[in-house]
This record gives C-alpha cells, sequence and structure tokens, in this order.
C-alpha cells in the first residue's frame, strides 16, 4: 500500500477465566460469611447438636463415608446420570431446536406440542416413567434428560429467530447454501442463546437428579439425602446438600469456561470491573 | 472475466401492513463488460435496493435483470457485494472473513496478501469488534476483491473513510478493474470520486425512481460534468 503508514496491529484479546486471585477470594466472602453464621447457630444452640451439627461434623461425617466406601461411589453415580442425561436432553433439544427454529413448517408442526409438553410441570411424569421403565436407571435418566432438555430447546429457539438477516444475507451473497449456511452462519449467531440454554439445562439436570434419586435409588446423592433423613443423620444430609452445591457450581464452572473460549468474539457488555 | 449487466424495466414494489411503496419503476440500464458504472442518487432513492436486485438478494416486482445474459433469480455467485454496512461475520476473524470471500474461487488471493493491499495488515486475527468503522468497511472490500467477481456491486463503500484512505481506496479500486475483467456498479454520493473512477455515471432520481440522466466522462471535462451533475442535485433538492 502506497505512504509510509505502518498500519495498527490488533493484537487478539486474551480470554479472561473468571476465577483468579482477587476474584477467587471476592467468591469465598459469602461461603464463609454463611460457614460462620452456621458456626455461631450452633454455639447459641438453636437447634440441638443432632439436628444442626456443626461445619466440622459434617467434614467428619464425609470421612466417614469415605472410610467404608460409600462417599465416592454416591458421588460418581449422580455425576454418571447427570452426565447422560443433560447430554442426551441437550442433544435432542438442539436437533429439534435447530429444526423448530429454522424451518416454520416444521414450527408448526411441532412447536405447539413441545410448548404444551413443556407447560406440564415435569415431576409430574415421575409416576409414569416409573411404571413404564421400571425403577432402574432408565426412569431416572429419562427425567433428568427431560428437565435439561426444554431450557436448552426454548433458548436455541428464541436464539434462531433473533438472528440478524443482514447476516444471513451475507452468507447466502457470498455463495454459502443449506448446511453450509447453517453451520457457518446460523449456529454461530446462535451459539451465545445456545450457551445459555446449556447451563442453565445443566442446573435442571442436577435439580431433577435429586427428584430422581430421591424417589427410588440405591445410590446416588439424592440416595444419601434420603438414607440420612431415615437415619437421623443430619450431618449427612448436609454433606449431600454440600457436595451438590459443590458439583452443580464445578459442572456449570466448566461450562462457563467453554463459552468464554467459543464467545472470545462476542462484544457484549460482561459489567463493570 | 467480466459480464454484461442488463437491467430492462425494473421495478420494485415494497408492501407492508397494507400499504404498498413503489420504490423503483421502469429502471432499465446496461453496463458492457468491464464498464466500471456510478450510480448517484439523493438518500432513500432506491440505489440499495437495485444493487441488491442485481445480487440477486432479492427480486423484482416487474422487469428483467441478466448477468452475462442469463437472468438473475437467486443470490448469484457471479457477483460480490459490498454491503453499505460493513456486515462482517462477527464470530470469523478478520482472515477468516476474506477468505468466505475466496471461498470457491480457484486462483483465490489469500487474506493475507488481500488484508496488506488495503492497509490491514498484520491484523488477520483480530476480531471485527476491535475494527474501527473504516478498517471494517475496508475488510468488507478485501472480501468481495478476493472474490473476483465477474460484477462487483459497491454499495457506498468508502463512506466510512477518511478523506486519505478514500483516495487510496479508491486508486486500489481503479488500479483492481484497470485490466477490465469486472463490470462494477458503484453507489456512491460523491460526485467527484464518480467522476474519478467511473467510465459512466447514471443518476437515479424520482418517486418511485428510474435512471433520470446519464453521462460517459470519456471525453468530457471532468470540471463541466461536475458543475452539471451538481446543478441537477441542486435542482432537485430545491424542487
Ligand atoms: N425491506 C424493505 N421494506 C420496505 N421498504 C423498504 C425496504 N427496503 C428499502 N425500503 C425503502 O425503499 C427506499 C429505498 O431504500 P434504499 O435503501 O434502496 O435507499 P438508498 O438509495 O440506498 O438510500 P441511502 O443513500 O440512504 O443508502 C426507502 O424509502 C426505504 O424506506
Ligand atoms: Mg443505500
Amino acid at each position: 500500500m502506497a505512504g509510509g503508514q505502518s498500519p495498527p496491529r490488533l493484537a487478539p484479546p486474551r480470554v479472561r477465566l473468571p476465577v483468579s486471585g482477587i476474584g477467587a477470594i471476592r467468591s469465598l466472602i459469602v461461603p464463609l460469611l454463611i460457614l460462620a453464621l452456621w458456626q455461631l447457630a450452633v454455639n447459641q444452640g438453636v437447634y440441638s447438636r443432632s439436628q444442626l451439627p456443626p461445619p466440622l461434623d459434617v467434614i467428619a461425617a464425609g470421612r466417614e463415608l469415605q472410610d467404608i466406601g460409600l462417599l465416592v461411589p454416591n458421588v460418581l453415580a449422580s455425576v454418571e446420570r447427570v452426565s447422560i442425561g443433560w447430554g442426551v436432553g441437550s442433544a435432542v433439544a438442539i436437533i429439534l431446536g435447530l429444526a423448530v427454529g429454522f424451518s416454520r413448517p416444521i414450527e408448526g408442526l411441532l412447536g405447539p406440542t413441545l410448548n404444551a409438553l413443556r407447560a406440564v410441570p415435569s415431576l409430574a411424569w415421575v409416576p409414569l416413567f416409573v411404571l413404564w421403565l421400571g425403577i432402574g436407571e432408565a426412569p431416572k435418566l429419562t427425567l433428568i434428560a427431560l428437565g435439561a432438555f426444554f431450557p436448552v430447546y426454548t433458548n436455541l429457539v428464541s436464539g434462531v429467530r433473533q438472528i440478524d438477516r443482514k447476516l444471513i444475507e451475507v452468507g447466502r451473497a457470498y455463495g454459502l447454501r443449506g448446511w453450509s449456511l447453517t453451520w457457518e452462519i446460523l449456529v454461530p449467531a446462535a451459539f451465545p442463546s445456545l450457551a445459555t440454554g446449556l447451563r442453565l439445562g445443566l442446573a435442571q439436570a442436577w435439580l431433577f437428579l435429586v427428584a430422581a434419586e430421591l424417589i427410588a435409588a440405591s445410590r446416588g446423592l439424592g440416595f444419601l439425602l434420603i438414607d440420612g433423613q431415615n437415619s437421623g443423620r443430619a450431618d449427612i444430609i448436609l454433606l449431600s446438600i454440600m457436595l451438590l452445591a459443590l458439583l452443580g457450581k464445578g459442572t456449570d464452572w466448566l461450562l462457563a469456561r467453554g463459552e468464554r473460549r467459543l464467545l472470545r468474539w462476542s462484544d457484549t457488555f460482561r459489567g463493570t470491573a | 472475466m467480466a459480464e454484461a449487466v442488463s437491467i430492462r424495466g425494473v421495478a420494485r414494489v415494497f408492501s407492508g401492513q397494507g400499504s404498498q411503496v413503489p420504490v423503483l419503476r421502469g429502471v432499465d440500464l446496461e453496463a458492457t463488460p468491464g464498464e466500471f458504472v456510478a450510480v448517484l442518487g439523493a438518500s432513500g432513492c432506491g440505489k440499495s435496493t437495485l444493487l441488491r436486485l442485481v445480487a440477486g438478494l432479492d427480486s423484482p416486482t416487474a422487469g428483467e435483470i441478466k448477468i452475462g445474459g442469463r437472468t438473475v433469480i437467486d443470490c448469484d455467485p457471479r457477483c460480490a457485494m459490498v454491503f453499505q454496512e460493513p456486515r462482517l461475520l462477527p464470530w470469523k476473524n478478520i482472515a477468516q472473513n476474506v477468505a468466505l470471500g475466496a471461498r470457491g474461487v480457484p486462483d483465490a488471493e489469500t487474506p493475507a496478501a488481500m488484508l496488506e493491499r488495503v492497509g490491514l495488515a498484520g491484523n488477520e486475527r483480530a476480531w471485527p469488534y476491535q475494527l474501527s468503522g473504516g478498517m471494517a468497511q475496508r475488510v468488507g472490500l478485501a472480501r468481495a476483491f478476493v472474490r473476483k467477481p465477474a460484477v462487483l456491486l459497491l454499495d457506498e463503500p468508502f463512506a466510512a473513510l477518511d478523506a486519505f484512505t478514500r483516495l487510496q481506496m479508491g486508486d486500489l479500486l481503479r488500479e483492481t478493474c484497470r485490466d477490465r475483467s469486472r463490470t462494477v456498479l458503484l453507489v456512491t454520493h460523491d460526485v467527484d470520486e464518480a467522476l474519478r473512477l467511473a467510465d459512466r455515471i447514471v443518476l437515479l432520481g424520482g418517486k418511485p425512481a428510474s435512471i433520470s440522466a446519464e453521462y460517459a466522462t470519456a471525453g468530457h471535462d471532468p470540471s463541466r460534468l461536475r458543475a452539471e451533475i451538481l446543478g441537477r442535485f441542486g435542482l432537485k433538492e430545491v424542487a
């Protein structure tokens, strides 16, 4: 190019990970505060010790379960169910969501039915699933998949419908059709909504996991909850709740990381520093 | 290689909420292969609409558009369009955006080489949101140029550029088209730019709009032509 001006070079932006230094400390303030209040409540004797054990007792309960080999298998059982249920539910939701979002005839065919199904509180399906599928893994996975399905589906459909028509036009003007148009324009354009759906779907999956395991299970965190209730062990119940919180937060963090990596291009408001 | 563009009796009526808005009526324009035609017209008169029709992004209500003797029915692969806004795909980096234009072009320049030509060397990996308006518009130009289209459609491509870059991009455009290997339709507001670049200047005017005047630039004194064209706009503006 003519002229001696050297063009400005733009550095590719760095991905800022959510947990780092000060951020990590800041995110621990509230949990530590809760722990302190908890300990305070125990010291004040608000409830009896068996109803509200101190935090350290909960950790002791964890060690106890670990010693008799019940901690890891139960955690793994739950993680496995959530992974499978969420994976299957999301996969089906992505296929149906894309189809309904892209094609108005398909929307006409499936949209109303799916919306009606969504209106049914999903726990209402439990008796039917148990009746049809027995009390093994199948009804639990189906329930979790159902829980994950709707957030993914709904967000994806609305995401597809919010795509800027001008960008689709660019794709068409530059020769993209059918699959290439779907893959290169529609999917990335709808991806922010899909990511939101996947994260909401994961939260729902954990919710439905507990519901499924509370009903009938011989392993899993829901089983530990019931077991704790039946044996009057508040420490085990609290332990299960804390494990659920950690697992839910951890899996969501993984998804958030992936989302950030894939959405490096987006120029949306991320909150003030 | 360049193809002729033939626009005959083209009309476009937009219909919305019960009302019919005729934007173009009886537009006739013939561009020979390799010709550079500038389209001038007041804001909102239908210039972008006309280019979209030629690109096949929209279809005329009446009349016919042909490229190289073949009627345009759908997005035409022989065209490359620079839109009035840059319209970069936000999820593709700059090089990938340019590569979209090179899709299916056998001997296309590399995105890096093309970006260097528009003065954006070294920015291949930047995301569109990091660019200024003028930089983004130049990426849009690069995306169209790599395509080596038979018909190049430019919708006010230099509007977001500063005066200096504008001249540079104009030179690049002229250089790219000097060998007459592409037919160009350039929509612009800038009479001087049209005079400098085009073989022929057509004015789009009226409501609904049609071609209201045509001027060949070759062999004419630019300043007289300029005065005449500006005069026509002046009259239009006052009326
Ligand atoms: N999709 C549409 N639906 C209805 N009306 C439209 C549509 N697209 C354009 N118009 C109308 O057609 C007219 C011409 O629009 P167009 O974009 O072609 O103008 P233009 O000459 O390119 O203007 P500018 O110089 O400001 O870019 C405008 O009055 C606009 O309102
Ligand atoms: Mg326009």
